[in-house]
């Protein structure tokens, strides 16, 4: 099972091949939560939504065209729960502030985290220094192999907005990577 | 200047066909023949270090407080000084709004109607492939979730969901022993109830209990509608439990 595409494993599960279906969730449940932690900034809420959206993707299989990607189809959704997560994030933010104010303020906050050591891992970087559509359209072009349109369906952007966000992330990216590796080389 | 018009259009062009007038300029050029090498290796490095990122964090390895951190970054605060739009200016909007999409649904209407009930007629049959067992399994999970939360203290005020949750447990076959490890539950068992009864324990931690058991009493009355459509036999066996929980 694990050989088979992944757009064969969706027409397999929306034929009713439980299986199947359970074999794509396996493969994409690590790159959702990948993609939605940056998105939603806590690994819970990520955690919720990305079975939120598995479920939900099951539960509308029927409806999955195969003449595009499978995961463009299952990001779409996963953004759209995203969406709802957040709304009802902020709702709790909201109710939480009334009884204690916030005391710690997000430049502060990105100061300390600023201050902590890179991980190896270019994605650890990409997710603390790029904006969340950045870091998305990243995802969706490098990971998930998307061309610039299927990206702009996924996001609800337009593609040109989708090159001009890509081309900021990738400059972004490369600078830091280059400043970080001169200062790596002067010590 | 003219180098930096370049490495721009590389970046713009890294993974797409470049036009073969940049190709040119690039073959000719050995530093930006190094720029796009750079390039090349960043995004080779993007594509294959996405796999240990999100099984890392499928692990829960990273950092869960500099997550956190980041909830603060990303989450955009309310500016006080923010201008509201004018009550007067958001009515006209909002009625011309209306009255456009009005006018659009009149005359989609008409042509659409038909091909639209056709279409959610096939679509409800084809989902109906979940099944009832899918859906009380799901209950099943929704009691998982409240079970967890009771144990962390969060809804001490619903007392019968264990007895519940052991005739769940029965029916759907999961080994009750294994019962609190079903909170991180396969897909294949899940449903939109677990969503529900999540929501609810995301809930729970800010309202500090207050509350609480009233909106435990609404999932599981949600629940109870879900198991409505179940065999008689297991609808049996789980009724007391409801009944119990909902006194």
């Amino acid at each position: 099972m694990s050989d088979v595409e992944t757009n064969d494993l969706a027409l397999l599960a929306r034929a009713g091949d439980i299986g199947a279906y359970s074999e794509l969730a396996r493969r994409f449940r690590p790159r959702l939560l990948a993609a939605l932690c940056k998105r939603l900034g806590s690994l819970a809420d990520a955690e919720d939504v990305a079975q939120e959206s598995l479920t939900k993707a099951w539960q509308h299989i029927a409806t999955f065209d195969d003449q595009f990607p499978f995961s463009s189809w299952l990001y779409t959704i996963a953004f759209r729960q995203a969406t709802d997560c957040q709304r009802s994030i902020r709702r709790r933010e909201n109710l939480a502030r009334r009884v204690k104010p916030v005391e710690e303020t997000a430049s502060e906050s990105e100061s300390s985290l600023m201050k902590q050591e890179l991980s190896n891992n270019i994605w650890s970087t990409a997710r603390k220094i790029l904006t969340t559509p950045q870091y998305l359209a990243l995802w969706l072009r490098y990971v998930e192999d998307l061309s610039v349109r299927e990206i702009a369906r996924t996001m609800g952007k337009t593609s040109v907005g989708v090159r001009v966000i890509l081309h900021r992330g990738r400059t972004v990216l490369q600078r830091h990577l280059v400043d970080f590796s001169d200062d790596g080389g002067s010590k | 200047m003219k180098k930096r018009i370049v490495r721009w259009l590389i970046r713009w062009w890294i993974d797409d066909d470049r036009p073969s007038w940049l190709q040119h300029i690039v073959d000719r050029d050995a530093d930006l023949q190094e720029y796009e090498r750079g390039l090349q290796i960043m995004s080779d490095r993007l594509r294959n270090e996405a796999g240990e990122w999100s099984e890392r964090i499928a692990a829960s390895k990273i950092d869960r407080t500099d997550c956190e951190n980041f909830s603060v970054l990303n989450r955009r605060t309310p500016s006080p000084r923010q201008p509201r739009l004018r009550p007067a200016v958001a009515l006209a909007g909002g009625l011309a709004l209306t009255l456009v999409c009005l006018g659009l649904a009149r005359v989609h209407w008409n042509g659409s109607l038909d091909e639209a009930a056709s279409k959610a007629a096939t679509r409800s049959q084809q989902v109906k492939k979940v099944t009832d067992d899918d859906t009380f399994r799901a209950g099943a999970d929704s009691l998982v979730v409240l079970y967890n939360a009771s144990r962390r203290g969060l809804i001490r005020s619903v007392d019968g969901i264990p007895s519940m949750l052991q005739s769940a447990a029965h029916l759907t076959n999961y080994p009750s022993a294994n019962v609190t490890q079903k909170a991180r539950i396969p897909f294949e068992s899940t449903s939109r109830a677990y969503g529900r009864a999540v929501a609810l324990v995301n809930r729970s931690l800010s309202d500090q209990r207050k509350g609480l058991a009233n909106n435990a009493r609404s999932v599981l009355h949600s629940l109870k509608l879900r198991l409505h459509g179940l065999d008689q036999d297991k609808r049996a066996d789980i009724q007391p439990g409801l009944e119990e929980i909902e006194k």
